[in-house]
């Protein structure tokens, strides 16, 4: 069964339906559908807040849906409450919509997105380095376990808006990177997921920083397959659900159904089928 | 087949009127009797009193409210449905200068250092009260003209000096479920720098279905 909401993003207010199969495992969602201000909320109504530092910013600019970064790291999302005993089984899967300023970045500063991890330079993630390969520490404990000179896929133009998810459980191949949900690279999965330093979301306090965008973040606590992960790249928001009252919604009845394109009217589509 | 004609007020209801909320002070609460109606939706938005940092953004908290509001053991649940929080950076301000009819885009102002495209500002009279407040967008800038992405609801006199001001914070609208009464709260809480503000939230609420 579809959810409501499919490839919109709900308004703040929507319901997440723990019932969807999409909705496994969620700990955290920041939609960033605020528009404004410096709060971006986790809507699972689990608390996982985030809030803005410095210069990160609504985009296309105030009044926007989604998130940009400037680069340069001195900034950031940041959230307070700690995720740190959220992960009883060792697994975990953070997935983003976003999109690069530029493919590659010509400064290192432009090349992170704070994964969940502390901001030494020997321990940051880079989505890509200057070089244009990747390195990923998110859940990862041990600066000599960031996985190293990672080749991303040709196919994904990461000036465009796609989907980026790093995904981890204990043994051997069970920590993975997928763009678009195809495959990346897989190492060892370590025993435990470790979330260190600040818990910051997107870019950084120190000297890496994001440039570029953010349509919104999901944070689980399993590891997504290539098929669920699939599942959220045509539907990211389909776990979310219209409140229904009026009994001219009978059970069963889609969105299809609705007496009024209210969806449409009221918030953006996901900006990889509004061509945005 | 019958056709569904959904109703929503034409009018938007106050939660909150337009008023200011001072630093330090008590937090100013709003409620919205939605328990015979389908939803609402609710809009909240904050301007700037000043121009200085605020040291914490100030918080805005939308809560379903038990029992009616009445005294009963337990029916206060301080989670919200959903929770925003005010800009805090220091901002800019000026004054209108030369008169803004309204129905055009333009605001003409003394100065426009410290705006820019995509701010969002606040035009408040320049004796501080609300009679001709309004929010918008600021599409672009040149001198002394503030391009607004929408026209002006009220002409804004050389004589009255409007106030504009940018760092206003104005939230994406809420959808609520109805079926209880709905608190909105604004809280400075515990912020140490930054001027008084003016806040206001209002509802568009889904009343009936009308089906023939």
């Amino acid at each position: 069964m579809r959810g409501e909401w499919g490839r919109t993003k709900p308004p703040p207010g929507a319901l997440l339906n723990r019932s969807d199969p999409r909705a496994r495992g969620i700990v955290a969602f920041w939609l960033a559908n605020e528009a404004s201000g410096r709060l971006v909320r986790d809507a699972t109504g689990n608390g996982f807040d985030g809030v803005f530092t410095g210069s990160l910013a609504w985009r296309p600019a105030a009044g926007g849906i989604g998130l940009r970064g400037p680069g340069g790291g001195a900034s950031g999302l940041t959230v307070s409450r700690s995720l740190t005993q959220r992960f009883p089984a060792g697994e975990a899967s953070l997935v983003f919509w976003l999109r690069r300023t530029a493919a590659t970045p010509a400064v290192p500063a432009d090349g992170g997105i704070c994964f969940l991890q502390d901001f030494s330079d020997i321990t940051y993630s880079y989505y890509p380095y200057t070089n244009g390969l990747a390195y990923f520490m998110t859940f990862r404990l041990g600066a000599a376990n960031r996985i190293n000179d990672i080749t991303l896929l040709s196919s994904v133009d990461r000036t465009q808006w796609h989907q980026l998810a790093i995904t981890t459980r204990p043994g051997t191949g069970n920590y993975r990177i997928y763009q678009n949900a195809q495959l990346v690279t897989a190492a060892t999965g370590q025993a435990a997921v470790t979330i260190t330093g600040t818990q910051m979301i997107i870019d950084s306090l120190s000297n890496q920083g994001f440039a570029g965008q953010v349509e919104s973040v999901l944070l689980a606590n399993v590891a997504y397959s290539a098929a669920e992960l699939s599942d959220l790249v045509e539907e990211p928001y389909s776990m979310f659900e219209w409140p229904r009252l009026s009994s001219v919604y009978t059970a069963g009845a889609g969105p299809a159904q609705r007496p009024w394109p209210i969806r449409q009217a009221a918030v953006p589509v996901h900006p990889r089928w509004a061509g945005q | 087949m019958a056709d569904v004609t959904p109703f929503f007020t034409d009018t938007p209801v106050e939660v909150l009127p337009a008023q200011t909320l001072t630093r330090a002070g008590t937090p100013l609460r709003g409620t919205l009797d939605l328990s015979n109606k389908y939803g609402a939706f609710l809009y909240c938005k904050i301007g700037r009193g000043g121009t200085s940092a605020l040291s914490a953004g100030i918080e805005v908290l939308i809560r379903r409210v038990l029992a009616n509001d009445a005294a009963a053991v337990g029916n206060i649940h301080s989670a919200p449905v959903a929770a925003f929080m005010g800009e805090t950076p220091a901002g800019s301000g000026t004054n209108v200068n030369v008169t803004s009819n309204s129905g055009q885009n333009n605001l003409q102002v003394a100065s426009v250092i410290g705006f820019a495209a995509g701010d969002l500002i606040m035009v408040q009279d320049g004796a501080g009260t609300f009679t001709r407040l309004e929010f918008h967008r600021v599409s672009r800038t040149q001198t002394g003209l503030l391009v607004l992405d929408r026209p002006l609801h009220f002409t804004h006199t050389s004589a009255q000096a409007d106030i504009v001001r940018n760092r206003a914070s104005i939230f994406a609208p809420v959808w609520v479920m109805g079926g209880s009464l709905v608190e909105v709260i604004f809280d400075y809480g515990a912020a140490t720098t930054g001027e008084v503000a003016v806040i206001a939230a209002h509802a568009q609420t889904y009343d009936k279905d009308v089906i023939t």
